[in-house]
């Protein structure tokens, strides 16, 4: 093999080197996607890279993203999350697992509010990894369930995976949105199944909430806090999520007003201060800055990658599979899942995608169809060690007990519990095709 | 000398923290203005090509400066599997050569970006909609201005962990004389 064929190769594992020397991933792409890329073609093709990182900052879709980081935020720092979590753990009474659930149930809320993996994960990591160690959860599940249940963000609508997914495969926002909800109620239930059973087989895993805490309240007082903490945001949800699937407001505007919604809320539960704004402001544009820092840096690595031919790697390698387009869609999965262990979605979106795509198109397949199974892997390569993002976002807020290998052992069956998902879809296409249908889109 | 390289990496996180601290509430601004836009579109029927194409301006800044300002505040992504095992001289020696590569490859950026800033201001490029916003070079300006404040926040990043090297060092050999 000359060098020029194993340089994509070469690229990738010294960027796996980098990476797990602890060297921050955006430094990784950029360092490895320039020095390879010089190696490979000198210079010139660089002269594109302010003009991708222009593309990148001015992006009207990514748009939607420091909107629903800010309202994630606001809905964190203003408590109203924590709020949410504890009246729907209290509601859960004397289940073991209940908090737990009441993790799963904050995910989709909160992923249908924001769609942000990292904004989810980040914040119930910081308002729910405490309790949940406090009362005695084993440390890998409590772990397990924060990363799991947050990435059911970028399942459950509206969620940016699926917007990306829209404009590259050429279906409307609305579709894939409604293609995704009863697949995002699926994995969710499978998770609440795998937790009632850990409640059942392992019950010193996940207590019940405590007796004595429970003991303060009575079934009424109950009742008026789940109408005032949890219906508000429900509300709010309902808004962002119709306006959208309803065909009323672009993604981008829909971010919008639920971000200005979540200031309103704060507002109206009296929580709107100086230091609540200021926080506020600081940490979604320090979330969202890092999100675009990698962003930026990935255009160095995805040009020399391409220009280094490593996408005819990947296509070659993909005309020898066998089993006509079954076999063809079960490749791609295996693909994006390990490509999910190294590349983040938006690059396996924008890189990977384009060059199978086609083949599905002409081949005649339900593209709404394979956009769910892609979404699907894509969110189980959120949690996939060692570089799913859930997982850096996890342990970025976590409390230095809490050790990455804790991380690792508690995503393992859910990464199982995606796996099972998306067979169903992959055997069930009506999972993913029967609502969109059925409201006509 | 430690002092001197205490004195100037410290600095220059301040003047990076400083810019940062305020362009920070672009945040709050991006989410008013995109509001507003879309609550005065629905509600008056108002719109106009400047306050919508303002959006992707401000996100513009807010992104690229964000990058240094979220370094500065430790907000960096990494994997970490391993780095948390290394002792402190390890960790300072990888963020030395992570941090002095990024510095390189920022002030690389910005090399490569002032041409195309440039060519922009030479043909006066502005927004190609009617109403839109001129001066489009202003906003491309940001690219090397952002990377250039990246390079500085690198090498304040650079200094700081070599400072750690050398005073390590130097405590290693204090030691030595005691015993």
């Amino acid at each position: 093999m000359p060098l020029a064929d194993v340089l994509p190769l070469l690229m990738i594992g010294a960027f796996f080197v980098l990476l797990l020397g602890g060297i921050p991933v955006a430094i990784c792409l950029a360092v490895t996607g320039f020095i390879f890329g010089y190696i490979g073609f000198g210079p010139v093709l660089f002269n594109l890279i302010p003009a991708r990182i222009f593309g990148v900052v001015t992006n009207y879709t990514l748009l939607a993203l420091p909107l629903f980081i800010f309202m994630g935020i606001m809905l964190e720092k203003s408590k109203i999350a924590e709020q949410l979590l504890d009246v729907i753990g209290l509601a859960m009474g004397g289940l073991r697992g209940g908090m737990a659930l009441a993790i799963v149930l904050v995910g989709v809320l909160m992923g249908a509010a924001s769609g942000v993996v990292g904004a989810t994960v980040v914040t119930m990591g910081l308002i729910a990894l405490g309790p949940l160690l406090n009362r005695g959860y084993n440390r890998a599940v409590a772990s397990g369930v924060i990363c799991a249940s947050g990435t059911l963000g970028q399942i459950i609508p509206p969620s940016l995976v699926l917007i990306l997914l829209a404009d590259i495969m050429g279906e409307s926002v609305g579709t894939l949105f409604a293609a995704a909800m009863i697949p995002g109620l699926l994995l969710s239930g499978l998770f609440v199944l795998f937790i009632l059973a850990l409640g059942v087989f392992k019950p010193e895993m996940v207590p019940a909430f405590p007796p004595e805490e429970r003991a303060q309240y009575s079934g009424k007082d109950i009742a008026l806090m789940v109408a005032k903490v949890v219906v508000p945001p429900l509300a709010l949800i309902f808004l962002v999520l119709g306006s959208i699937i309803g065909g009323v407001a672009a993604p981008t505007e829909a971010a919008s007003m639920g971000a200005f919604g979540s200031i309103v809320l704060a507002a109206l539960y009296g929580r709107l201060t100086l230091p609540v704004l200021k926080e506020t402001v600081q940490a979604a544009f320090v979330t969202s800055a890092m999100v675009f820092f990698i962003l930026i840096m990935a255009q160095p690595f995805g040009l020399a990658f391409r220009g280094l031919g490593g996408e005819h790697l990947v296509q070659d390698a993909f005309a020898m599979v066998p089993g006509g387009i079954n076999g063809q869609i079960l490749f791609l999965m295996a693909l994006l899942f390990v490509l999910g262990f190294f590349l983040e979605w938006i690059e396996i979106s924008y890189i990977a995608l384009p060059l199978f795509l086609p083949i599905f198109a002409n081949a005649g397949v339900d593209m709404a169809w394979v956009a769910i199974l892609v979404a699907v892997n894509l969110q189980t390569s959120f949690l996939t060690p060692p570089f799913g993002w859930a997982l850096f976002f996890l342990k970025g807020v976590a409390p230095p007990e809490l050790k990455t290998g804790d991380i690792y052992r508690g995503v393992i069956p859910f990464i199982g519990l995606q796996l099972i998902g998306l067979m169903l879809v992959f055997l069930f296409p009506a999972l993913a095709t029967w609502l969109p249908n059925a409201i006509g889109w | 000398m430690l002092k001197i390289i205490d004195r100037v990496s410290g600095g220059a996180s301040s003047a990076v923290r400083l810019i940062g601290s305020i362009a920070a509430w672009s945040g709050l601004a991006l989410v008013l203005l995109v509001a507003f836009n879309v609550l005065s579109r629905y509600l008056f029927s108002f719109s106009s090509v400047a306050l919508q194409e303002a959006e992707w301006h401000l996100m513009a800044v807010a992104a690229l400066f964000g990058m240094s300002y979220g370094l500065n505040q430790d907000g960096e992504v990494r994997v970490d599997i391993f780095y948390a095992r290394f002792s402190n001289r390890t960790k300072a020696a990888l963020d030395l050569v992570g941090n002095a590569a990024l510095c390189v490859v920022a002030v690389y950026v910005v090399t490569l970006s002032l041409n195309y800033v440039q060519s922009s201001y030479q043909i006066m490029e502005g927004s190609p909609d009617p109403g839109g916003l001129p001066m489009r070079y202003v906003l491309k300006a940001a690219i090397p201005c952002a990377f250039a404040l990246l390079a500085l926040q690198a090498f304040a990043m650079t200094l700081r962990a070599l400072h750690v090297l050398l005073s390590a060092r130097a405590s290693g050999r204090m030691n030595d004389a005691a015993l």
